[in-house]
């Protein structure tokens, strides 16, 4: 950051407080519901018998909580955090514009999660919220893009910052996934029932043209612009290569696009279709890796802060988790691989490696960062809840995912599994029973995660009210970064 | 520039919660009435949040 | 040799940039899924779907069935032999959205329709475990209590021909007829029949007085992987269509 001897601008930064609490509220629903739902396989009464409980209904509730109401809250927030930081201006349109988005992208949620429970749903995986909603939620993203883009453009600083970079990618690409995959027709224009207008294999590729990419731009472009900001500036170093961040950001925005078809191995997507996605995927290995680098050499030399510092801590582990996701996944888009793979929980557990890894721990991060920061404290209430957080977490990701490794390879396995006679040799309950305590350990693992997220809230609590812990064993306090 | 965006503002704000009323009125069915009202509810906790902006004090 | 300078200075040529790069993957991976003939070869048997089937259709959309089972068969040995020949482009041609799924927390639904009697299904919604002890499966109950309510059926008819399922001035005109027909015992079912051949037609749910929920989404899963005739798969066809 370059300084200026001009007057500090004034940053709205009442919007991005709205935004973290939000992130937070939804976190712990996203969570709570997740638990919920695994408990659902493990004890199937727990959908009581009712419409608007069973899990059918209920998934779509956690996956659309945890990308968009927790993911989606993260990410406005900390994009407008750090596009007025790094711009030196405040938004772009106002304070009214910056309300509308945050209170008209609540709304967005609470249609979309309201309508699963009625039963309203496109059933397309990710952009399950019908027509009315999807109209909704374009004019908010309209609206955020307006702010994103003119606060760019009214900038003070000369050059774009790289992490702006990310974001502008996301906020633009999703916004042309969202309008290609939610084409459908009204039955009634006061209706809530509408028909998608593409179909079979045209609509299969649409629909994972726009499903990896809402992993892709929502789920990394977006928090890899998070973790360009949190992490020099919490580790107080600069990003380790410039050089590096340009040649990763574009290859990673064109090869994501690519990967779509890795989800339809052996169906009746078209062969040629089916190698464009498996051979861009592997790869994408390299880009998304190039960001992990990027990421961990910032620490180069400052090694030594991740004992001391626990919000440093879940921003660097979380990016140790992208390398890990992001080679996972392009070993899992390899067609033998997949052939085992899809339709198994190997594919859950690579989702919550990403999700929980990745997504949420570099959240908590940034969460831990801007609450003292936006709050004006000296730092959070306690740096030991902190860590109890970060090690509940990890422990709970590291339960979840190697219980969906087993389940799932075991699935894989016992599917295709012959006996001496050369018949199948499991019927396909015989492989649901034997998932059985494979889903208690992931239940366990989610409520290790949930209780994580419980300990965050009463530590942001405690700090918004002000107090301070008084804590032995610390040895100098952390560099709490603060622009 | 400002006072148009309130101008805009509010005439977009009225609109929401005209379409909402409508919608919540003609629905088809009961999810799309309820999405009328929550569309009406909304814009009208926003306009009392416009009124709020464009009624304050210089320095608050 | 583009610097990168430019794109870190002016936001629109930096917008426009990405753009640009994101848009390619997409044209190249899409676009020739229109026009390849494969993928829209027709296949002789695959029909819309009948008026009930399509309300039955939407009842497994709302519930989310496709979070649980897929409908897709793959061209593996096991799977085939599990679920039946692997699924065809043609067969979910009229599917808007399709359904193919993405996990199988329950079997591939692709080929169930003959599986089971409708009796057998009745059960099994009702209450999963009472037929299968191990299943994990949600119960719905209410299907079976829920009277059908599609009183626009024509209109789903009409918006499903905009977006190119080729349902005719007669399918349309019987819309509402055929819904009811199909579920009701000893209904004038000829015209119906000659409509949508191979329907499953009768008291589906074992509740002679009305048709439910329970009726169309039994309806739904007893055509399922039915419509096309895989006995009449002639060898030496296989090559002509560019496969």
């Amino acid at each position: 950051m370059i300084a200026t001897t001009a007057p500090a601008p004034v940053y709205n930064e009442r919007v991005v407080k709205l935004f973290v609490i939000a992130t937070i509220f939804w976190g712990v629903a996203a969570f709570a519901a997740g638990v919920y739902i695994a408990l659902q396989l493990a004890f199937p009464m727990l959908n009581l018998d009712l419409p608007w409980t069973t899990f059918g209904r209920l998934r779509p509730l956690h996956t659309s909580a945890a990308i968009f109401a927790f993911g989606g809250n993260a990410l406005l927030g900390t994009s407008f955090y750090i596009v007025q930081r790094t711009c030196r201006a405040p938004l772009f349109g106002g304070r009214g514009l910056a309300d509308f988005v945050f209170w008209g992208y609540q709304l967005f949620i609470v249609l979309a999660a309201t309508g699963y429970l009625l039963g309203i749903t496109e059933a397309r995986e990710y952009a399950e919220p019908e027509w009315y909603v999807d109209l909704w939620l374009t004019i908010v993203w309209v609206a955020y893009l307006i702010i994103f883009a003119g606060t760019l453009m009214t900038r003070r600083e000369s050059h774009i910052y790289v992490a702006n970079w990310f974001f502008l990618a996301f906020i633009v690409t999703v916004a042309v996934l969202h309008l290609g995959n939610n084409m459908s027709v009204p039955v009634s224009f006061l209706g809530t029932k509408s028909y998608a207008v593409f179909s079979g294999v045209q609509d299969a590729m649409l629909q994972w043209w726009y499903g990896h990419n809402a992993v892709g731009f929502f789920l990394t472009a977006g928090f890899l612009g998070m973790m360009y900001y949190f992490v020099p500036k919490q580790a107080n170093r600069p990003i380790y290569s410039y050089r590096l961040s340009i040649v990763h950001f574009w290859s990673l925005i064109f090869l994501y696009i690519w990967a779509g078809p890795h989800h339809l191995h052996y169906t009746a997507l078209p062969d040629w279709a089916q190698t464009l996605g498996m051979t861009f995927s592997i790869m994408l290995w390299m880009p998304s890796w190039g960001g992990m680098i990027n990421g961990l050499m910032t620490l180069s030399g400052a090694w030594d802060k991740l004992r001391t510092d626990p919000v440093l801590r879940f921003l660097v582990v979380s990016v140790g988790f992208y390398g890990m996701s992001t080679f996972e996944g392009p070993v899992m888009s390899i067609r033998a691989v997949n052939s085992l793979s899809h339709f198994t929980d190997w594919t859950i557990g690579h989702v919550h490696s990403g999700a929980l890894g990745w997504n949420a721990m570099v959240t908590f991060g940034a969460v831990y960062f801007l609450v003292p920061a936006l709050w004006k404290r000296e730092r959070m209430y306690s740096l030991k809840l902190i860590s109890w957080h970060f090690w509940l977490a990890t422990i709970g990701i590291v339960l979840y995912i190697t219980a969906m490794w087993i389940s799932g390879i075991m699935q894989g396995l016992m599917w295709r599994a012959y006996d001496q006679f050369g018949f199948l040799q499991y019927s396909f309950v015989e492989t649901v029973a034997a998932m059985h305590p494979y889903y208690l350990i992931r239940a366990a693992g989610g409520l290790l995660f949930l209780l994580g997220s419980l300990i965050l809230v009463y530590n942001v609590w405690r700090t918004i009210q002000g107090d301070v812990k008084q804590e032995t064993a610390l040895p100098t306090a952390p560099a709490a970064g603060r622009a | 520039m400002a006072e148009l965006q309130r101008w805009l503002g509010g005439i977009l704000l009225g609109l929401i919660g005209l379409i909402g009323l409508y919608i919540g009125a003609h629905a088809a069915d009961g999810g799309f009435a309820f999405f009328g009202l929550l569309l009406s509810v909304f814009s009208i906790l926003m306009f009392f949040r416009f009124i709020a902006m464009v009624t304050e004090e210089p320095h608050s | 040799m583009i610097k990168h300078e430019i794109f870190e200075t002016k936001t629109l040529v930096l917008l426009l940039g990405i753009v640009v790069t994101v848009a390619i993957g997409g044209l190249v991976e899409i676009v020739p899924l229109f026009t390849i003939g494969e993928t829209i070869e027709k296949v002789e048997g695959v029909r819309p779907y009948s008026p009930l089937e399509l309300a039955g259709r939407n009842i497994y959309m709302r519930e989310g069935c496709y979070v649980c089972h897929s409908q897709q068969v793959r061209p593996f040995r096991d799977e085939v032999e599990r679920y039946g020949h692997y699924s065809l482009a043609a067969e979910s041609i009229y599917d808007h959205p399709f359904q193919w799924g993405s996990k199988r927390t329950g079997p591939d639904l692709a080929r169930v329709g003959g599986k089971y009697s409708n009796d057998w299904h009745v059960v099994h919604m009702t209450n999963p475990r009472e037929v299968v002890p191990d299943s994990i499966m949600p119960g719905y109950p209410h299907l079976a209590t829920t009277t059908l309510r599609m009183d626009n059926v024509a209109d789903h008819l009409k918006t499903l021909t905009i977006v190119g399922v080729p349902y005719d001035e007669a399918m349309i005109e019987n819309a509402a007829a055929d819904l009811a027909a199909q579920a009701t015992p000893d209904a004038d079912l000829s015209g119906f029949e000659a409509r949508y051949p191979k329907a499953v037609v009768g008291d589906l749910d074992g509740n002679r007085g009305q048709v439910t929920e329970l009726d169309a989404l039994i309806a739904y899963l007893q055509i399922l992987g039915r419509m096309v005739d895989f006995t009449t798969y002639r060898p030496e066809y296989a090559n002509a269509g560019g496969q």
